[in-house]
């Protein structure tokens, strides 16, 4: 990946949109760890930058319940609802992601795929 | 800008308005939700003013008390500055190509005054709720698009001044994980 010379927002459009391909997940985002939003392919319906801070709140206070109640190394948080899930994590020191899946997807898939994509998240964040 | 004062509430332009202290008013509302929320308040103040600004742009311009394009957008930051946010300048404006540079040195912009006044020690930039703020007021003045306000000084960390730059949401973010 030429992470030096390319556009860091453009190389993680590409891989939020990768995700597009995963049956269930119905859009991602790809955010700062302060919420501001990088790249995302999140339906019409969804206001990115709200959601990028409402999963940056839901990361942070997930690590912190995390730290607190020495449970070991956060790793994600899932939202469970009446018609899907909401996932999120973190992707290294200075990303989160949130992906919005539907009800009844296969999650081991899922989560595999975005534990991969939150690896090369980092991987651009870390070489710019 | 006329302010009104009645018994119990004040209008400045038609809009109702209340006097907050700066330093304990907002400040300690912010340090409040960032002893809870950490570092994604300063998206929350942005977002929140961005919403704010654009949409009283977006009544201005419908009941024909503002225009669009760089007069109107020129006007608001006018009323901004006269609303007592702090002496904002546009340096810089051009938005066929969607540019802005404002500045703000005395008076203080209201963010960094209210940390200097405190006397808290910040490391970073902290006028979240005034990028959101011209942020939304150039997205509707422009018509629309992806815009994004950036500091890239700010006197609350010691810079001479508080400078804004605003373009392409797309180009500045980039510019910020950059660093």
């Amino acid at each position: 990946m030429a992470v030096a010379t390319s556009n860091p927002v453009d190389l993680l459009q590409g891989l939020v949109d990768r995700l597009q391909d995963v049956p269930g997940v119905e859009g991602c985002v790809v955010a700062r760890r302060d919420g501001l939003v990088i790249a995302h392919n999140l339906p019409a319906h969804a206001d990115a930058k709200r959601m990028s801070a409402m999963a940056a709140v839901i990361v942070n206070a997930s690590l912190n319940a995390t730290l607190e109640l020495e449970r070991g190394v956060y790793q994600l948080t899932i939202v469970q609802s009446s018609v899907g899930k909401i996932v999120c994590a973190h992707a290294g020191m200075e990303a989160i992601f949130a992906a919005i899946v539907s009800e009844g997807a296969n999650l081991g898939l899922i989560l595999l795929r975005l534990e991969s994509i939150a690896r090369q998240v980092e991987e651009v964040l870390e070489y710019i | 800008m006329t302010l009104e004062v009645r018994d119990g509430e004040m209008e400045a332009g038609g809009v109702r308005v209340c006097l907050m202290d700066v330093a304990e008013g907002f400040l300690s509302l912010r340090r409040s939700v960032e002893n809870a929320l950490g570092d994604v308040t300063a998206i929350l103040l942005y977002n929140a003013a961005f919403a704010s600004y654009r949409g009283f742009a977006a009544g201005a311009i419908a009941r024909g008390e503002a225009g669009r394009g760089e007069a109107g957008f020129r006007a608001a930051v006018r009323a901004y500055r006269e609303s007592g946010f702090g002496g904002f300048a546009i340096a810089e404006i051009d938005l066929g190509t969607g540019h802005a540079a404002i500045e703000c040195d005395e008076p203080v912009a209201f963010e960094a005054y209210g940390v200097l006044k405190r006397g808290d020690g910040e490391l970073r930039a902290v006028c979240d709720y005034t990028r959101g703020a011209l942020a939304g007021l150039f997205t509707e003045h422009r018509g629309g698009g992806e815009w994004l306000c950036i500091e890239t000084e700010c006197k609350a960390k010691g810079d001479a001044r508080c400078a804004f730059e605003i373009g392409d949401a797309r180009a500045l973010t980039a510019k910020l994980l950059r660093g």
